[in-house]
């Protein structure tokens, strides 16, 4: 059977239901008691196998999520997996009878521009930590409303959201809605990562988003990273295995996104990793599965892109420039 | 233990139909009359001739309740009824699992167990509280004793008295079999592991590990000495004594060349597996090497069924067809 794309969402794009539609309660579990980055979604499970082994499966799944409301003066982690986009992303990848039916497409986060807009000029905290996680790995970010706002309070959210994504696009649809091809297909979780997807140049310069009245050095954006990291040479296999294990022991409740391609043989395609918390999985990167990177001018052979929070970046960087190279 | 004739066997494909939708559920009354539930609710009930209109959205159980009535569950819509008087569906919210022991009928949901009449459906039904949250499994496990399992773990409910009587923490369970006559119980839960426990001491069971994902696909034997389970596309055979010692290392066959997807023991012993190709082996007791016969259905197989007395195997698929074979012990040559 082909696999399915998903989609997970979160927040609501205004969808007109098409065909089949579910709605499932909450049913988080983990699979090592008592660990938080090992916690899945047993529902979507569920969900995802009786609306895929159908005589006539649906082409797409979108799976929406609805995040808690705001935290309006914390924004710490949220422990509550119940409406954690991460988590559905874990579920996603995670579990091997999904992973079969499905594969997950892209993330697509939905902010509402007045909203946002707002709390930003009343000063107030930004997003819950579990919003702020999603729209940190999310694919494309949809600031709806932003048609209501003044130029300068359209530059500032997104150059709110710019700070806090570094991989995504951002989309202000207009009055006819947003093309539907800027959202679905995207294949943004199994292809390898490039570092066209890494440009500087679409932060836009407006003021940075105020963090005062949390009285935190810094704002809320810079407690969730990602860091690119590159490596030209073929890596020895085993200690790359080591070195993945490793930043699962050590960094996978911080792990929002992780995804990869590793060369770690002189004569085959690269590995492509891609995960979050405590999951990773692997695949031989192939041209349909990495258009980007197969365009891309070899100017490295490794390349590794680590969403998360709280991460120590020169220890990651030390760590994989350390990896030995294969004999 | 079976005769040695068991190991040349015949399948032959006696029926062979399609549903409206991919086969979910099926099931076979005392008497051998087939229940096949399409993901869309159509039911076939006997023979293709008697295919019914969707009875519910989103079947996840059904059971025979005679031979001529029949129950399904909804999580949405509750429990459905065919042959009784009521024929409205019943609301119970959650409802997964169904079952039936005598003269009662058991629906669990979302940390509930309801206790429901086979040959009268209350609509207001006694309700245990599971304490297993949202339900993946049940199975009548003795007596008045059933096994419930879900994101909570895994309680024991004596439904004559209408309280829990024991509770186990298992994370996530995910599938349970059980024999009575061997007062045994098997469970596999979320993190891999299948935990054997025997119903005089329930606290102290025996956990199997080694598998990377849950296992979903468990039976066991109707002698409760033999527990088989299905990971990727490997058959694991656990022996299991009478004491309820479980043998050291499982015997493992890679038994498909692609992901098994249902698994059923008959209760002559015989193991029926198939595939995500739409491969069905079935396997002998006395030769765990290799498949003893091999049926080929043109997709995923979804569900597995034997009949009671073990001499027809139903087997379904993800694009609707139904195939029901004989199957037959040959003669040594």
């Amino acid at each position: 059977m082909a696999s399915t794309g998903t989609l997970a969402a979160a927040g609501l794009l205004g969808l007109v239901r098409v065909g089949r539609a579910v709605v499932t309660a909450p049913d988080v579990a983990s699979r090592t008691p008592g660990c938080e980055c090992c916690q899945v979604r047993l529902d979507l499970i569920d969900a995802v196998r009786n609306a895929v082994l159908r005589r006539t499966p649906p082409r797409r799944l979108i799976l929406v999520v609805d995040p808690p409301p705001f935290a309006l003066l914390d924004t710490s982690v949220d422990h509550d997996a119940a409406g954690d986009v991460v988590t559905v992303v874990q579920t996603l990848q995670a579990e091997s009878e999904v992973e079969r039916l499905a594969h997950l497409d892209g993330l697509v986060v939905e902010v509402d521009a007045c909203a946002a807009s707002t709390r930003m000029a009343s000063g107030v905290a930004g997003w819950s930590g579990q919003i702020e996680s999603a729209l940190a790995i999310a694919d494309r970010i949809v600031v709806t409303g932003a048609a209501f706002l003044t130029q300068r309070g359209r530059l500032a959210v997104v150059h709110a959201l710019n700070q806090l994504n570094r991989i995504g696009q951002i989309n202000l649809p207009g009055t006819n809605g947003i093309a539907v091809f800027r959202l679905v297909d995207l294949d943004a979780w199994r292809r390898s990562p490039s570092l066209r997807d890494f440009s500087e140049t679409r932060i836009v310069t407006a003021p940075a988003w105020p963090g005062a009245l949390r009285g935190a050095a810094e704002s809320s954006a810079a407690r969730v990273g990602t860091i690119v990291m590159t490596r030209r040479c073929v890596l020895d296999p085993d200690a790359t295995n080591a070195w993945l294990g490793r930043i699962i022991a050590d960094s996978s409740t911080h792990l929002l996104r992780f995804q990869a391609a590793l060369q770690v043989s002189s004569n085959e395609p690269r590995v492509c990793i891609r995960g979050s918390r405590s999951t990773m999985r692997s695949a031989t990167e192939s041209i349909p599965l990495a258009t980007s990177s197969a365009k891309e001018p070899s100017d490295c052979n490794s390349i590794v892109m680590v969403i998360g929070r709280d991460l120590d970046r020169r220890d990651f960087i030390e760590s994989f420039d350390s990896i030995e190279v294969a004999r | 233990m079976p005769s040695l004739n068991r190991v040349l066997t015949t399948a032959d494909v006696d029926m062979t139909t399609m549903l409206p939708d991919a086969v979910r559920i099926l099931d076979w009354s005392r008497q051998g009359r087939l229940l096949a539930i399409a993901a869309n609710g159509s039911a076939l009930v006997g023979s293709p001739g008697c295919l019914t209109a969707p009875v519910t959205p989103d079947p996840r159980d059904a059971v025979w309740l005679g031979e001529r009535e029949l129950a399904v569950v909804d999580p949405v819509v509750g429990l459905i009824t065919a042959g009784l008087t009521r024929d409205r569906p019943t609301p119970f919210c959650g409802a997964r699992r169904i079952g039936t022991y005598g003269g009662q009928m058991v629906v669990a949901g979302d940390g509930r167990l309801g206790v429901f009449g086979c040959t009268e459906i209350d609509p207001a039904p006694e309700v245990i509280q599971t304490g297993v949250g949202v339900t993946y499994a049940c199975i009548h496990v003795g007596g008045t004793i059933w096994a419930v399992g879900g994101t909570g773990g895994l309680s024991l409910i004596d439904v004559a008295l209408g309280c829990i009587d024991t509770r186990l923490e298992i994370p996530a369970v995910v599938a349970i079999v059980s024999r009575g006559v061997a007062g045994r119980l098997v469970a596999s839960d979320l993190s891999g592991a299948i935990h054997v426990l025997e119903l005089s001491d329930i606290h102290h069971g025996t956990e199997l590990t080694g598998y990377c994902d849950p296992v979903r696909h468990l039976s066991m034997a109707h002698s409760g000495n033999l527990v088989v389970a299905a990971a990727d596309d490997e058959i694991t055979r656990w022996d299991i004594a009478d004491d309820g010692l479980v043998a050291d290392e499982p015997t493992s066959v890679i038994a498909h060349s692609a992901i098994i997807t249902a698994l059923e023991l008959s209760a002559e012993g015989f193991l029926a597996t198939g595939d995500v190709e739409g491969v069905v082996h079935i396997w002998s007791p006395l030769l765990v090497a290799c498949p003893v016969a091999t049926l080929r259905l043109e997709s995923e197989v979804t569900a597995i069924a034997w009949s009671h007395d073990g001499s027809r195997l139903a087997i379904g698929s993800v694009s609707g067809q139904l195939v029901v074979a004989d199957v037959k012990a040959g003669e040594l040559a």
